[in-house]
């Protein structure tokens, strides 16, 4: 399944019409606990690709595994053409990757740690326009440990990116920005992607999926429960979505059966989700005429990727599990 | 788009192995510069207990024999505990999860973390060997260089065992008193206070400890600078044997990971409950 076609001095090239990553049948057993059961899916290059998924979903098991860090117990992996199990020196120069927490040592500067990290790679990119694109020039000669948290999450998605590669695995890379950096760091990973590299973003802010992905596999249990894009996902949910909003003043034991049955796992809001959403209003408006309460929360609207990721995960029975809230 | 977004998929040629390695020489001497709190203890626990402990022993040789001792305690903690620690702390905060995901060779890194420790251990010897002539021990200049041959080979050996601790070490919290634990004995019977009442047995077996031979050297080539040989056979082949047996351990077990706690079985057993 080698996709060699040539070199270049002595390292391969490979096809560039091959998947950015292959994964066939992945299983990943710890001992009797199966973190991964029978993964299938490719990954075009170029493209976006979410992995979501309630927390021991195996997101990470399978990141780690496309990263070559951890090796199934069976099936096929092959990312960049490559087993990344034995990857080779130019498999390593075009991938990139920014971890969960800040992975950089502190007593360096920023500029410092980029000039080293990018003295291994064949064509990196300057260092000030690495700077530059993650809003970092004015703190170049700062010490890392003396930087915010949302900058050293910048400083470290700048070392993800110093070796233009030809694939990204983000793993929430905007926790901790302001919405401002989250935004400006949004274009940086869709110009990325348009350039050619082939992103694979872990994340539960479902509005930064909703926003970059342009497709989204759920796992749940150690499977792919979904794989497609972000509106077909919508789609699946149904027509729209009320949601209202409960005053601090209602018991909730005094909503009538037809709306608690739909409150989310807070008890504060009332979230449902339907082809037709005038059942559920009629009931809503009825009720609060009776209570005379204020309907200023409620909303009508397309379900949103959050809206039908709860549907999803909730209907496979996944362990609790509760996302993000969609702002930085 | 900025052009210089475009991903590079396989043009280039990737740099080679020696200009890789001084860089990142530089960059980890940098940083074992910058790490002041680590540097200012590992320099300056020799220098301390030498100014305590004053240099005006009983004789010449036993003054030789403490200086020689003391520079290679300095050299231990530079060489052992700081290189394993900062290598358990590098693995558990992603640090070397960083460098293993670029195309940095290995040997590349190692090569440079490791002579970087061992020029810092050379310069911590170097500098107790000075406050020692401050405070009226016979040594000279001559000998201060002449150590530096039996210092590096032991600053070596050293690093090697290092790294070869810091895979078997769990966590950074775990970190300073596994290493401690484990250095301080060794110094301790080989010397490295000065000569101690030991058990014959003891005596012996510190012999084939990496610690004895070093400072034997070292109190050597202070007290005969330019004198062959500034090692023996003997001296040599130990400190070769657990340098090579470090590095063994180090391959077959070092991880760039953090060990990881497996998933829950109770929490996958109740997912698998609720999807039954």
């Amino acid at each position: 399944m080698t996709a060699s076609v040539g070199t270049v001095g002595a390292l391969a090239v490979h096809d560039m019409r091959e998947p950015a990553v292959q994964l066939e049948g992945v299983r990943k057993c710890y001992g009797e606990t199966t973190a991964l059961d029978g993964v299938t899916a490719d990954i075009a290059r170029g493209s976006i690709v979410a992995v979501l998924g309630p927390n021991g979903a195996g997101k990470t098991t399978l990141v780690e595994m496309l990263e070559g860090f951890i090796a199934p117990t069976t099936g096929t992996v092959r990312v960049l053409g490559e087993d990344p199990q034995c990857p080779s020196r130019r498999w390593r120069a075009q991938v990139g990757m920014v971890a969960q927490a800040t992975a950089l040592d502190p007593e360096l500067t920023v500029r410092e740690l980029l000039s080293a990290l990018a003295s291994p790679f064949p064509d990196p990119l300057c260092v000030d326009d690495a700077l530059e694109l993650v809003d970092l020039t004015g703190a170049a000669h700062t010490r890392v440990q003396l930087l915010s948290g949302g900058q050293q999450r910048r400083a470290d998605l700048a070392a993800a990116i110093i070796g233009r590669p030809s694939l990204l695995f983000l793993d929430e890379p905007t926790t901790g920005f302001d919405p401002v950096a989250r935004r400006q760091t949004w274009t940086l990973i869709a110009d990325l992607a348009k350039g050619g590299t082939t992103v694979v973003l872990t994340t539960h802010y479902l509005d930064e999926a909703s926003q970059l992905a342009e497709r989204v596999l759920v796992l749940a249990g150690g499977r792919i429960i979904a794989d497609a894009t972000p509106a077909e996902l919508r789609a699946r949910t149904g027509g729209s979505t009320v949601r209202f909003r409960l005053p601090a003043s209602v018991d909730v034991r005094d909503l009538p059966v037809e709306l608690r049955r739909h409150l989310d796992r807070d008890g504060a809001s009332v979230v449902a989700s339907g082809d037709s959403a005038t059942p559920l209003l009629a009931a809503i408006v009825a009720w609060a005429r009776t209570q005379q309460c204020d309907l200023s929360t409620l909303e009508v609207g397309a379900p949103t990727l959050e809206d039908a990721y709860l549907t999803l995960t909730r209907s496979q029975g996944s362990p609790p599990h509760r996302t993000e809230p969609a702002h930085a | 788009m900025p052009r210089h977004l475009d991903a590079v998929h396989t043009d280039g040629r990737l740099p080679v192995w020696f200009s890789l390695t001084i860089r990142q020489l530089g960059y980890q001497l940098r940083l074992l510069t910058r790490t002041t709190r680590s540097l200012l203890a590992r320099v300056l626990l020799p220098v301390l207990i030498l100014l305590m402990r004053g240099t005006d022993t009983s004789s010449r040789s036993a003054q030789f024999a403490l200086v020689g001792g003391l520079a290679v305690l300095g050299l231990i903690s530079s060489a052992f505990v700081t290189h394993a620690n900062s290598l358990v702390i590098g693995r558990e905060n992603g640090v070397l999860r960083r460098w293993r995901m670029t195309p940095l060779p290995p040997s590349c890194y190692f090569a440079g973390k490791i002579i970087a420790t061992v020029v810092v251990a050379d310069a911590s010897a170097v500098l107790t060997v000075v406050v020692a002539s401050l405070t009226g021990a016979p040594v000279s200049v001559g000998g201060a260089v002449w150590m530096l041959i039996p210092m590096t080979g032991g600053a070596l050996a050293w690093a090697s065992l290092g790294t070869a601790a810091s895979a078997l070490i769990p966590t950074a919290t775990a970190a300073y008193p596994i290493l401690t634990i484990t250095y301080l004995p060794v110094a301790l019977v080989s010397g490295a206070l000065g000569q101690v009442s030991q058990p014959g047995w003891l005596a012996a077996a510190a012999n084939y400890l990496p610690a004895r031979p070093v400072i034997r050297a070292a109190t050597h080539a202070l007290a005969h600078p330019f004198s062959w040989p500034v090692l023996t056979v003997g001296q040599l082949g130990v400190l070769t044997a657990w340098t090579v047996l470090g590095m063994t351990v180090a391959l077959l077990r070092f991880r760039w990971e953090p060990s990881r706690p497996a998933p829950s079985r109770h929490r996958t057993a109740r997912w698998r409950t609720r999807t039954a």
